[in-house]
């Protein structure tokens, strides 16, 4: 503990006030500070879940990259499976009773950790939430706990329904949070969507997770409910060939790690690393 | 935002298709990520 704690005085978080004490520092005391409580549930997912899988990254693409694209949920094996030595997603793995304390509802605190107050006004603030009437339902399919579901229910004009839905021990922590502002609904989105003619369908950052082979899966679930006037709403990464090192793709290296493997196989990631010499 | 399984506007057009719907607008395409708006086909 030592060691790493000397490691970080190197860029100034804490300092060595003695030999062998350490006291905070303007950065490190951010730590302490309650606003900072759900980044340190993010930087923990990072570490305990994505890290450890980022190690058998190599492996994973030697065993899977070849199927990534090509199979269902059920056969998806990603470097995440070979970290945590399971046939299970990650998601499945987080939400076993006996993961949920560590995991999954850690994944929840860290997930609203990564939504700032600022990054939700701004993505929120590309789209008119105002055009829905009362009566609308907005369904905010794989909501988690509910921060985003309930900074829109802020946006829309009174009488328009936003529902959130996730599976029902992150809608249980959910109601705890957001429970007086939105409904939230326990639903997973790989079974037929229970929510007929909605106005809107969100999806935030939810198929950028999955390769296109399930996230037809996910999508025909909700196309068949779909009314004349229901739009389905997707926040997520739009490529373009010519942003590629802005895109996220510089942090490939963690992400396939970080993302539990799920983006391991990207097959444009694969011509990457041909180019690079390195597949 | 970490990035993840990317996809450019045609192969967002792609998935939707293949499923029965249709991109209508893509809403803060400058941005890195934005809001894809789909509509049954």
């Amino acid at each position: 503990m030592i060691h790493l704690l000397r490691q970080l005085t190197s860029i100034n978080i804490f300092r060595e006030s003695s030999p062998r004490h350490f006291a905070h520092t303007a950065a490190s005391a951010q730590i302490t500070s309650p606003e900072f409580a759900l980044q340190v549930d993010l930087i923990l997912h990072f570490i305990d879940d994505g890290y450890k899988a980022s190690a058998y990254l190599s492996e994973a693409l030697d065993q899977y990259a070849d199927q990534f694209d090509k199979v269902e949920k059920k056969d998806l094996r990603t470097a995440f499976n070979l970290a945590f030595k399971t046939d299970m997603h990650y998601f499945d793995y987080i939400y076993l009773p006996e993961n949920i304390p560590r995991f999954g509802e850690r994944f929840g605190r860290a997930m609203m950790g990564g939504a700032r107050p600022e990054i939700i006004a701004h993505t929120l603030s590309l789209y008119d939430w105002s055009q829905f009437k009362p009566g609308d339902q907005i369904i905010d399919v794989g909501g988690g706990v509910g921060h985003i579901g309930a900074a829109i229910a802020k946006k829309v004009k009174p009488g328009v329904k936003v529902i959130v839905q996730d599976r029902p021990s992150v809608v249980e922590q959910g109601r705890k949070i957001y429970g007086d502002v939105i409904e939230l609904q326990p639903h997973d989105f790989f079974q037929k969507e229970p929510i007929s003619g909605a106005a809107v369908y969100y999806l935030r950052l939810i198929l950028h997770d999955w390769p296109d082979t399930v996230c037809k899966t996910i999508l025909g679930n909700i196309v068949p409910v779909m009314g004349p006037n229901s739009k389905i709403l997707i926040f997520d990464l739009v490529w373009r060939p010519d942003d590629y090192w802005v895109s996220g793709q510089s942090e490939d290296s963690i992400v396939h790690g970080y993302d539990h493997g799920r983006r391991v196989m990207s097959i444009r990631n694969l011509h990457m690393l041909n180019k690079l010499g390195m597949s | 935002m970490i990035g993840a399984k990317e996809r450019t506007e045609e192969e967002w057009n792609d998935l939707f298709n293949s499923v029965g719907l249709k991109l209508k607008k893509i809403y803060g395409r400058e941005n890195f990520q934005a809001i894809i708006e789909a509509v049954k086909a």
